[in-house]
């Protein structure tokens, strides 16, 4: 069986995961990463739908694919980073000092609903991909990125309640849309978050100014668990 | 032999102004009293003032949007959320006593007894029932947004320094315990209609008067200087909940609410009036500016009402929209972008197709 993981810059721990353990993973299994591009490209219209493919149209896109799924990679299925990393309506909360659940000083709460509508609008093309390639036959699973490291710069502009607020009701929606949609979902492992949700230091990324990327240690984790759970996963993607 | 009339200029005769001219030729409806430029200035009324708005945004204008929406979400989806409809998300004020409650809750001088409505598995703000196209999951998060909102209520009645606002309606549901106006009559968009606690009262020329006046002078008590623009909606009635014929109605409401807005225009020096009622519905426009439901009025009703105001306030009449500038990135995100380029970059360096 064969699985591409594509997606935003967290298949970069991904790719030196399986570096790791690529010669352990079981019989059978074969996985390959390659990115499409940086994540903020992801809320554009990136792709086209040709019918029976997605043709890529982001020039920054194109430069690692033409067309998903490729012609090149006989996957079994395609294994998304993209639906589930938050920073992108983040910043478009914390930075303007925007709040769900609770009002903070100098802020500017917003409802539940207003903040679905601006995780959908983040995402509507990426599940309009999913939909693209499950039309098409091509099992998706979505890979879940780290959540958050304790020092990410958001946590410093705002308490980190209602940071937290945010990160986890953009994460619960997504998991929520992707459930019915039957897409399966390879989550964080457990073991890899403290007692408060946070991501533990042990898989923050080796560059000290990089509070968001995870390290090839996680990376490794979570391909093992992918190549463990690949063929009830590729069930359920069915 | 010399009379008052003959002093009168050519816009005071009908013969002079009216007659054997086109409508749409039909000139010198309005001499500003007060001037917009250079002013900071807030919206509210019923539904016409939302055309109101959205031109006085569009044309340089310094319009005060004391709720704005967030960066992320789409202009076409701001008004599923009540943004930019007005200066805040109050949603429609139709009535006088609408408004000055507005402005006393917004000081936290008046807090009406029904707070919540329930409403399809969750809940309304009876005094903006439809400001969200869903309820409200929980009392909690509308009360917290509440709050919110009238606090940046009372923050655009402080620095506005003129205040739009069209007259819409007289018909009012009303609270039997504690007289709230509500925009909507209870159970049409949330809550329960319950004749023991909700009331229906049309309101008269002296009650309309006295809800103003109260306005004017504790919006003046708040803001000393602001000035009020009124106008009145020439949409008619969509139902009227008296006994007359709706268009009966209709013209009992319109003719009370024009009738005060001139009273108040008469009486106080800050105070101006702009007839987009009169450009609209004049027997002479033979109803060319409504729609074919006869109700609405036609983009090009509200285009020529802007173009009179326009003419008369400087500013341009509704240019076509620039492009959206790109939206501006935070420190933050610029950085993160930075990151997630040297992560690609590093990890698979340049990509072939």
């Amino acid at each position: 069986m064969k699985i591409l993981i594509t997606g935003d810059s967290h298949t970069g721990a991904l790719s030196q995961g399986l570096a790791q353990v690529r010669d352990g993973l079981p019989g059978g299994i074969d996985i390959v990463v390659k990115p499409l591009g940086g994540g903020h490209i992801l809320p554009t219209p990136f792709f086209r739908d040709a019918g029976t493919y997605a043709q890529i149209v982001d020039p920054d896109y194109r430069r690692n694919f033409h067309r998903l799924p490729p012609h090149a990679i006989n996957a079994d299925m395609i294994a998304l980073s993209a639906p589930l990393w938050p920073m992108r309506v983040m910043h478009q909360m914390v930075w303007p000092r925007h709040s769900i659940d609770a009002a903070i000083p100098g802020g500017q709460p917003i409802s539940r609903a207003v903040f679905r509508r601006l995780v959908m609008e983040d995402q509507g093309q990426v599940l309009a991909l999913c939909a693209l390639l499950q039309r098409v036959g091509m099992p998706v699973l979505a890979v879940s990125p780290p959540v958050m490291f304790r020092d990410h710069a958001t946590l410093r502009q705002m308490a980190p309640e209602h940071v937290r607020a945010m990160f986890d009701g953009y994460r619960a929606i997504m998991l929520e849309e992707l459930a019915a949609r039957h897409i399966p979902v390879l989550d964080v492992p457990p073991d890899c978050v403290d007692a408060d949700g946070f991501m533990r230091p042990e898989y923050r990324h080796e560059n000290p100014e990089d509070e968001h990327h995870a390290n090839a240690a996680f990376g490794a984790l979570m391909i093992r668990q992918l190549a463990a759970l690949a063929p009830s996963l590729l069930a359920r993607a069915h | 032999m010399s009379h008052p009339y003959r002093s009168q200029p050519p816009r005071a005769f009908w013969k002079k102004t009216v007659s054997h001219r086109h409508p749409m030729d039909v000139g010198d409806w309005y001499s500003p009293r007060i001037l917009f430029e250079g002013k900071s200035i807030a919206t509210a009324g019923s539904c016409f003032a939302q055309h109101i708005g959205r031109a006085l945004r569009g044309s340089g204008f310094d319009y005060i949007d004391a709720e704005p929406a967030p960066k992320g979400l789409p202009p076409e989806a701001h008004m599923d959320f009540g943004y930019g409809m007005y200066s805040a998300r109050y949603g429609n004020v139709y009535t006088s006593r609408q408004l000055l409650q507005l402005l006393r809750r917004a000081q936290g001088r008046f807090t009406p007894a029904e707070t919540a409505w329930p409403h399809r598995g969750g809940v309304v703000d009876p005094l903006r029932p439809t400001i969200e196209a869903e309820p409200f999951a929980s009392v909690a998060e509308l009360e917290m947004l509440r709050r919110d909102h009238l606090a940046r209520v009372l923050d655009m009645f402080e620095r506005a320094e003129v205040f739009v606002f069209t007259l819409g309606l007289t018909e009012a549901w009303l609270s039997a315990a504690d007289g709230t106006a509500f925009p909507l009559c209870p159970g049409t968009a949330g809550g329960t209609f319950d004749p023991a606690r909700h009331r229906f009262r049309n309101l008269s020329a002296a009650e309309v008067r006295a809800d103003m006046d109260a306005f004017l002078t504790e919006l003046r008590a708040l803001n000393p200087s602001v000035e009020v623009f009124l106008t009145v909606s020439p949409v008619p009635l969509m139902a009227t909940a008296t006994q007359a014929q709706v268009a009966v109605a209709s013209s009992y409401s319109k003719s009370v609410l024009r009738a005060v807005a001139g009273e108040l225009c008469d009486a106080h020096d800050f105070v101006d009036y702009f007839p987009s009622y009169e450009i609209i519905t004049q027997p002479f426009m033979q109803g060319y500016f409504f729609e074919p439901d006869r109700r609405e009025v036609s983009p090009h009703g509200v285009a020529h009402v802007m173009k009179t105001f326009f003419a008369a306030q400087g500013g341009a009449p509704m240019p076509a929209a620039p492009a959206p500038p790109e939206p501006e990135l935070s420190e933050a995100e610029r950085a993160e972008r930075v990151k997630c380029d040297e992560e690609l970059l590093a990890v698979f360096g340049e990509g072939e197709p």
